[in-house]
């Protein structure tokens, strides 16, 4: 199983998220993640979770604009 | 109930902050146009509808974001004009800092056409989970980091301070280079030594986005904050002074009057 569908699994999957929080090692093995990714994911850092994804783009997540000419 | 234009937020949480009702709006409406930001929480819009179209081309590097929210609102409120039933997806709540959804309603509305904005769960919420903070403990206030800058807003320190986008205090650009904030945050650090002293302790917080992810909380006095890294989603939380409340001993007489 590749991480991305790992991950969304975990995100709407009640029953593998139990098993994940109880046995994260073992409930990786068994969906077949490999050793260094399950490294990177069970470091709960950001950088390195979303590496495995290609890279998050924070940036776009700033939506709203104070326009520093025109403040009105 | 669909709408013309129907508004709704991911939440911060890939997948696990989507609601029953936001993935039953995704699935049912005729466009679903997105702006959403990781790869996982796109996998997931595209997993219930395989036609969204994502407006991440929108995004030019340097360009002003307002002219890049216009651009967002226009898609949609294009779509909904061609008679087709329409969802915009935000990243987050999409009536919490979102620019373009609130545009897009109202173009709609002008149009006769009917929206909505559909709740979500927001950064805000993560944050008083994630720091225990109630605000209604102590109060609580919200600017955003450039408009507190800006205006000159005065602060009540008795009750707790969220500023929000402190990594793009000045910057009306998208600017994804992770560019130096060391002046701005020193310029921020000035204005809320107005307020608070320096040793006062503030926190720099990010809300976790993907399942196993920790959410960054990092405390440090308020005099040290301009050497720290941040992105456009990082947000400095200012806990109230302790001691800085006084009851109003009149007002509390009159209150008490007033229940006899």
């Amino acid at each position: 199983m590749k991480v991305i569908d790992f991950l969304r699994d975990l995100s709407s999957d009640s029953n593998l998220l139990i098993a994940y929080v109880t046995d994260p090692v073992g409930t990786m093995d068994r969906a077949g993640i490999g050793k260094d990714d399950q490294i990177a994911i069970l470091s709960g850092e950001r950088d390195r979770i979303s590496a495995l994804l290609g890279g998050a783009t924070a940036d776009i997540k700033i939506m709203i604009c104070i326009n520093l000419t025109d403040p009105a | 109930m669909l709408y013309d234009l129907n508004i709704v937020g991911t939440g911060i949480k890939a997948g696990s902050h989507l609601t029953a009702e936001v993935r039953t709006i995704i699935a049912a409406c005729d466009v679903v146009l997105y702006v959403v930001t990781d790869p996982l929480i796109e996998s997931i819009v595209l997993e219930i509808c395989p036609s969204a179209r994502s407006l991440r081309y929108l995004y030019v590097e340097g360009q002003n974001r307002r002219e890049i929210y216009d651009a967002i609102s226009a898609q949609m409120v294009q779509a909904v004009a061609l008679g087709q039933r329409t969802c915009g997806v935000f990243y987050g709540h999409p009536g919490v800092f979102v620019n373009p959804a609130f545009s897009a309603i109202r173009a709609v509305r002008e149009l006769g056409r009917s929206a909505r904005l559909f709740p979500a769960i927001s950064a805000e919420d993560c944050l008083f989970a994630d720091l225990e903070v109630d605000p209604g403990a102590s109060g609580c206030q919200s600017y955003e980091a450039t408009d507190f800058l800006l205006f000159g807003r005065s602060v009540e320190v008795g009750a707790a301070l969220i500023l929000w986008q402190v990594g793009a205090i000045g910057d009306p650009t998208h600017d994804s280079s992770g560019r130096d904030t060391s002046r701005q945050l020193a310029l921020l650090r000035d204005y809320l030594r107005n307020f608070y002293p320096a040793h006062h302790r503030v926190v720099f917080y990010e809300a976790a986005i993907f399942p196993p992810e920790k959410p960054r909380i990092e405390w440090l006095n308020l005099n040290d904050i301009s050497g720290v890294n941040c992105t456009g989603l990082t947000t400095l939380f200012v806990p109230p002074l302790v001691g800085a409340r006084v009851p109003d001993m009149d007002m509390l007489r009159r209150l008490r009057a007033s229940m006899e």
